[in-house]
């Protein structure tokens, strides 16, 4: 019988190693996509999934109220995101740059392309995409990331940042407005 | 409404997080104005294309390696928070037990200097005691002595003479140790 999250949480505080292996297996799609979003390349996304699991594993009696895990992965998964950034500044790659990933995993995504000129236009557009997501400040880049990229809602990110909702509006807000006018030809309607 | 009022609410309303009769006053003024229009064309063309980005997934393989990884490093972590948390307790008794030591020793050589302390001043008492008897027995005696030209002393009188002879004059170390057998005769 599959156990809710709560249960799997209530479990993983008494260090429960099973409860731990479901629970990445429920979250790590959800920690790499931000972290693939943020830091833009398969080996950065990959350390932050298994630095933030095995951290919070570590801070696991700081668990109050269960039902805050997937705040506190969140948090600790964009805050080590965060700290990456900052260390490897000079090193961050495009978003589909997907040399780093495994042999079978490029076999995939090579047969997910439609077209070469479909594959020319998406590769431009998320380069153009990316180049101007540098440019706004983390949190602000954080709050759309999480917003409109990976669906997180107003409320989970003001957790997350723990901060009022009113900042994420006005975060999120800002954030849309400067990629607007960073990518004004790309939105020519 | 106007257009400032409108461009405020677009946001929301593109995340559509506004009540009906906002959305109805909106829709109205998007209906005449182009440039709130455009405005509003951009902001949905810029959220279609946030939400189109796909993250790449990394496949079943890797999942699998990163998850026994993971399951590994926090095994491992405490293992090792295991051997930290008996080296903190070992730590812990050695050093309980060194400040028990440390007040055992403090408290003995208290006893120890106090109990020397005690000693020495009943000593002083009791020999001062003896000197002031000793004189004057010796003084009796040297008083008896010029009244009554005869010896009279009993053994123990004799000794005691000897031990007052002792103490009141500057006897040789000769002198002292021929004494010495008088004064252990002194117990009986």
């Amino acid at each position: 019988m599959n156990k809710t999250i709560p249960e799997l949480v209530e479990n993983f505080v008494n260090g429960d190693q099973t409860a731990l292996a479901e629970l990445i297996k429920r979250f790590r799609k959800r920690i790499y996509g931000v972290a693939f979003q943020m830091l833009g390349n398969h080996l950065d996304a990959d350390e932050v999934v298994q630095e933030t699991f095995v951290r919070i594993y570590k801070r696991r009696k700081e668990l109050i109220n269960v039902n805050y895990f997937s705040t506190f992965l969140t948090r600790i998964a964009t805050n080590y995101s965060i700290d990456l950034l900052r260390k490897r500044k000079n090193r961050r790659k495009v978003a589909d740059d997907t040399s780093t990933l495994p042999g079978d995993i490029q076999l995939d995504l090579s047969r997910k392309i439609k077209t070469p000129q479909q594959e020319f236009e998406n590769k431009k557009l998320m380069a153009e995409i990316y180049q101007a997501l540098e440019q706004l400040p983390n949190k602000q880049r954080l709050t759309l990331l999480l917003h409109d990229i990976e669906g997180y809602s107003k409320e989970e990110i003001a957790k997350v940042f723990d901060c009022p909702q009113a900042t994420v509006r006005s975060n999120l807000h800002i954030a849309r407005s400067k990629l607007r006018k960073l990518l004004k030809h790309r939105l020519i309607t | 409404m106007t257009c400032r009022h409108t461009q405020s609410l677009l946001e929301d309303y593109v995340d559509q997080e506004l009540t009906k009769s906002q959305c109805d006053e909106i829709d109205a003024h998007l209906a005449d104005c182009d440039i709130c229009q455009k405005k509003f064309h951009q902001a949905i063309k810029l959220k279609e294309t946030l939400s189109n980005i796909e993250t790449v997934d990394p496949g079943q393989n890797y999942w699998n390696e990163t998850t026994q990884l993971i399951l590994a490093r926090t095994s491992q972590s405490d293992m090792i928070s295991n051997v930290e948390k008996n080296h903190i307790e070992q730590y812990r008794s050695t050093k309980i037990s060194f400040i028990r030591s440390a007040v055992s020793f403090v408290v003995a050589i208290f006893v120890l200097s106090s109990a020397v302390f005690f000693g020495s001043m009943q000593s002083n008492q009791q020999s001062a005691t003896e000197i002031k008897t000793e004189i004057i027995l010796s003084a009796e005696i040297l008083e008896h002595l010029n009244n009554v030209n005869e010896i009279i002393f009993t053994k123990n009188e004799q000794a005691r003479l000897t031990r007052g002879m002792f103490l009141l004059g500057t006897p040789g170390m000769l002198g002292r140790s021929a004494l010495i057998s008088d004064l252990l005769t002194l117990k009986e």
